[in-house]
């Protein structure tokens, strides 16, 4: 157990498990912990279960027994729709391939999130003005966020603005699901500095997932997947 | 970033099969609306056809089967009326006045009716509208008539032209020997009178001097200086329209004209008799109707199965608006949105359709058919059925939501393309 002292984790997991309804798949979490401010580097292989655990810390599945607690707030004890909210609130993501909605502008993109969180929204104050102050953080022209469909956006600028949309409204913890795994060694290194200084600036918590562990040494913790997590497709009924 | 703006791209995004189901609603909608206009419209031109007529008399029939060869000239009489019964009842205290009609021959494909010049100042139609003519002047001459705006149309005809009456209906017998001139043409009116020949009474009874059972005599005919000096009063009549001083003494009227005892009489009060007409052609109406509710009802069907076809496309759109903190509810409305705007849209494109066609068809519709549509406002009726297509896509699409939710929990947020 946690010293109560200590000041509450963003994310803390303890005695996960959670079992696909239809399939023979179970993940077991024992216990991990991500602490306010900290950056965590997850490094696991395909099949390990990385994906389910980003679901489970994000609320969109839940465990069929354990705690998860997100940002001080229990995503076990809640309701769905209070763990959609939660979600809203309080993490930023950012998904491989970055999946913007192609049909919008860069700059609708990046308001998403506020429809859906009050928190994020009054964060935000003037919604327009704080993300094209991100996006001209993160190098992006004002009239491109502004006027261009994500569809006809290069990579690298669906990168900046998939990193925009995660950080509009300040939540506290952003999880980046193998972000990095289609650009090329020069451009990795180049997203995970904008990535950086942006969870600097707005000292947030940093949970990044990849297969493979290069520029693991930015991260505060580099952490296999194996160390704190079982994965097992042939055990079960 | 609103769902609605969201919904809005979404659908800007998917513009061409989009474009079809708001192109196939807003047909539907304005087929719907047409044969709604079109049903009001020809109840209103068939209720239009007399009005301010309080009885027609005739021999012993039904009251429908009256109101056909006596109005709309539509089938033949049973029976004639002596003309001492009709003036029996023309000259009760009651009768304010009195049109006699002869019916039996014809004009081409035109029937020609006998009549006075009573006709033209008590025949009204189009709640209490009266004849006007458009060229020339009432019968004058034994041997004058007035024609129909479409007989004259149709056959070309102008004031001074000279017409042959055939006996009876599509016979190949003519009243050679007595030549009528075309003394007036009567202003369109959407009802038969259009397509009739108006001649007096006793040109109808001067035709037929040399006639006899349906045939013509032998010999030598009757020459028209010798037909001009003949009692030409009519000894039969097929029909008569009566006006009553007041109207409290209709049915006494009626009721009386049904039991005269020296003839067999029917009296039938028009809006009753066109509302029993009504009643059968009606049948026809529902089943139009009926099939433009189906035709409604298939399209926004049509528009489900797009919405649902389209879902698993846009599993990652879905999934990215989930992990975006979007519940159920934002998941759900969405499509609905969705769908409302589709149909909204569909509805109110449908409703320009609707209006341009009438403006465009109008003319065609009176000149052709005598149906009046009015170009009105949209009634009570058509602007909830209106609603009703909105309300009825919201709830077609729920069957797309619902699913769309099911897939977006089942992906959870990491979906692989």
């Amino acid at each position: 157990m946690m010293d109560p002292d200590a000041p509450i984790p963003a994310i803390d997991l303890s005695g996960v498990r959670f079992t696909w309804p239809s399939s023979r798949f179970s993940l077991d979490v024992p216990e991990f912990q991500v602490a306010r401010g900290e950056s965590v580097f997850l490094v696991g292989q395909s099949g390990s279960g990385k994906s389910t655990l980003l679901s489970l810390i994000c609320g969109i599945a839940a465990p069929t027994s354990g705690s998860i607690r997100v940002a001080g707030q229990s995503m076990t004890e809640a309701k769905p729709s209070k763990r959609d909210r939660i979600r809203a609130d309080s993490i930023g993501i950012i998904f491989q391939m970055f999946n913007l909605l192609p049909y919008a502008t860069a700059l609708d993109n990046i308001l998403v999130p506020l429809r859906f969180s009050r928190r994020r929204r009054e964060r935000a104050v003037a919604a327009r003005e704080a993300a094209l102050e991100l996006t001209d953080a993160l190098g992006l022209s004002r009239d491109l966020v502004e006027k261009t469909r994500a569809s006809d956006l290069s990579v690298g600028q669906q990168q900046r603005v998939a990193v925009a949309r995660a950080m509009i409204g300040t939540p506290d913890i952003i999880v980046a699901d193998e972000p990095t795994s289609a650009l090329d060694d020069g451009a990795q290194a180049e997203f995970l500095d904008l990535l950086f200084d942006q969870v600097r600036r707005f000292d947030m918590t940093l949970l990044m997932v990849s297969h493979d562990g290069r520029n693991a040494s930015r991260f505060d913790r580099r952490i296999e997947m194996g160390a704190i997590a079982l994965a097992d497709r042939h055990s079960g009924p | 970033m609103t769902l609605a703006k969201l919904a809005f791209a979404s659908l800007v995004s998917r513009r061409l099969t989009v474009g079809l189901t708001i192109i196939a609603i807003a047909l539907s909608v304005a087929l719907f609306l047409a044969v709604e206009k079109l049903r009001n419209g020809a109840r209103e031109s068939f209720a239009d056809t007399i009005s301010d007529t309080d009885l027609i008399l005739g021999a012993r029939a039904s009251g429908v089967q009256l109101l056909l060869y006596s109005v709309f000239r539509i089938g033949n009489a049973t029976n004639n009326i002596s003309w001492a019964s009709y003036s029996d009842v023309a000259s009760r205290p009651e009768v304010a006045w009195a049109v006699p009609i002869s019916l039996g021959d014809s004009h081409r494909q035109f029937r020609v009716m006998g009549t006075t010049s009573a006709f033209f100042s008590h025949y009204r139609y189009r709640g209490g509208r009266a004849l006007t003519l458009k060229d020339g002047v009432v019968m004058d001459d034994l041997f004058d008539a007035v024609v129909g705006a479409d007989v004259a149309r149709r056959l070309g005809y102008g004031v001074g032209d000279p017409i042959i009456v055939s006996h009876g209906l599509a016979s190949f017998s003519d009243h050679g020997n007595t030549p009528f001139r075309i003394s007036g043409i009567l202003e369109k009116t959407g009802t038969p009178v259009d397509r009739t020949v108006v001649v007096s009474l006793e040109a109808i009874e001067a035709i037929h001097v040399d006639w006899q059972s349906g045939a013509q005599r032998q010999g030598a005919a009757t020459p028209v200086e010798v037909l001009r000096t003949m009692d030409l009063r009519p000894k039969a009549i097929t029909a008569a329209m009566l006006g009553v001083n007041s109207r409290l003494q209709i049915f006494t009227l009626q009721r009386d004209i049904n039991e005269y005892e020296d003839e067999a009489l029917t009296a039938i009060l028009p809006g009753v008799a066109l509302q029993e007409l009504w009643g059968i052609v009606g049948v026809a109406e529902t089943a139009l109707a009926g099939i433009s509710v189906m035709v409604v009802a298939t399209a926004l069907i049509g528009m489900g199965a797009m919405i649902l076809a389209g879902l698993s496309a846009r599993r990652r759109e879905m999934a990215i608006l989930r992990a975006m903190g979007a519940g159920p509810g934002a998941i759900i409305s969405l499509l609905l949105i969705e769908a409302v705007l589709m149909a909204f849209t569909g509805a109110i494109l449908g409703l320009c359709l609707l209006y341009a066609g009438l403006f465009l068809l109008q003319p065609w519709l009176d000149a052709a058919y005598g149906l009046f549509i009015p170009i009105t406002g949209l009634t009570r009726t058509e602007f909830l059925v209106l609603g009703a297509v909105v309300g009825a896509s919201a709830l077609v699409s729920l069957i797309p939501a619902v699913r769309a939710y099911r897939l977006s929990l089942a992906d959870g947020m990491m979906i692989k393309m």
